[in-house]
């Protein structure tokens, strides 16, 4: 950094770029006849300045450069930047610090998932249960229950379990053998009922 | 006149119109790729940083508001993808061994060889020899023509510091150039 005793090496570029009011202009120009040193420094400064100005340009050829325009101006890459460009446009930084465009975008996410959500067709079909599914007693179960009922209720009549007694009996002999001793309980309970 | 002839360029830019853009480049290509040139390492380095830049001024054009000149923004944006690429540049040398650094030095230097013009070489090694901030600020000036506040802008420094660094790399310039025998 310059110190304030330098202030005419910083001072000169302003007297090079022409950016000097046009006292100060003058101020400089009878500065620079006058005074050796500074006239030394200009007249260094500028030689420098002219040999990296001079002769040093480095071309581009023209084929070369429609090339990179071509290769610059293929849409994808606009495109590429459409979004951030819509962006800008809203890009405020305010005071706090706070990225409008970014809110914007945030804003613009939750209404483009509101809209999915309204318009995204039929809500998520469940499928028909059958109503076998639900029945306590489907009907293959009560048929048996059924079943085992009558069973039951068979069992409880006398005379029917006694049939089935008797048709269980393989063999002839057997069949009168149970006959008998049928008979023998009926006739021990009827005289038992008769003594009593 | 000529303001008024590129403020219609960067309309039709913004259009869509790649001749404008075309037109409105041209008017700097020179300019700007000498810049970049001077600013890295070799010519294909300093091509590969045009294209980039053409790349980023046509998509970022949309956005563009004139509150600077198109000069400024269109070095600035040259400025920054050198930096950048420097400082990838900067890491990688670190990670490759001294050899690979000999090597781009002798190439550099074989193809210097055969360069009539002298002069040329000198003034490009005389640059590589200045501390990269006065390189920068002296390179946007000689050839961005941007004056030293758009400078100071563009490379985010305060205007006397940028002031600085342009006569400390005049200064070593000259000594470089007195070495030389240029001057």
């Amino acid at each position: 950094m310059l110190s304030e005793s330098e202030k005419p090496e910083r001072d000169i570029w302003r007297y090079i770029d022409g950016t000097m009011s046009e006292a100060e202009k003058k101020e400089w120009d009878d500065k620079i006849k006058s005074v050796d040193e500074l006239q030394k420094l200009y007249k260094e400064t500028i030689e420098v300045i002219n040999i990296y100005s001079a002769g040093v340009m480095h071309e581009i050829t023209d084929p070369e450069f429609k090339r990179m325009i071509r290769t610059a101006t293929r849409k994808h890459y606009r495109f590429g930047n459409f979004l951030s460009g819509i962006f800008n446009q809203f890009k405020i930084e305010n005071e706090s610090g706070i990225n409008v465009s970014k809110i914007a975008f945030g804003s613009l996410l939750a209404v483009a998932a509101l809209a999915v959500l309204l318009f995204s067709g039929k809500p998520n079909q469940v499928k028909k249960l059958s109503s076998d599914l639900f029945d306590w007693e489907p009907q293959s179960i009560s048929s048996n229950i059924q079943e085992i009922e009558n069973g039951i209720s068979v069992m409880e009549n006398e005379n029917m379990r006694e049939y089935i007694q008797y048709n269980l009996i393989e063999d002839e002999w057997g069949k009168d053998l149970f006959m008998i001793e049928k008979d023998i309980e009926k006739l021990l309970e009827e005289t038992k009922n008769k003594s009593l | 006149m000529e303001d008024l002839l590129e403020y219609q360029l960067i309309i039709r830019c913004k259009n869509g119109d790649k001749s404008a853009f075309e037109q409105l480049i041209k008017n700097y290509k020179d300019q700007l790729f000498s810049y970049l040139v001077r600013l890295s390492e070799s010519r294909e380095a300093a091509e590969d940083l045009f294209q980039e830049t053409l790349i980023k001024v046509w998509t970022g054009l949309p956005a563009y508001r004139e509150k600077s000149r198109f000069s400024s923004w269109l070095f600035a944006i040259a400025h920054n993808l050198a930096m950048d690429s420097y400082r990838k540049k900067k890491v990688r040398r670190k990670i490759n061994d001294d050899s690979d650094d000999l090597l781009i030095y002798s190439k550099e230097s074989h193809i210097h060889e055969y360069e009539s013009r002298e002069i040329k070489m000198i003034i490009m090694e005389s640059l590589k020899m200045l501390p990269e901030k006065q390189r920068n600020v002296f390179l946007l000036r000689q050839h961005g023509e941007l004056s030293f506040k758009e400078i100071a802008e563009i490379t985010n420094q305060p205007l006397n510091t940028v002031l600085s660094h342009m006569h400390y790399a005049v200064k070593k310039l000259r000594i470089i150039l007195r070495d030389k025998n240029v001057i």
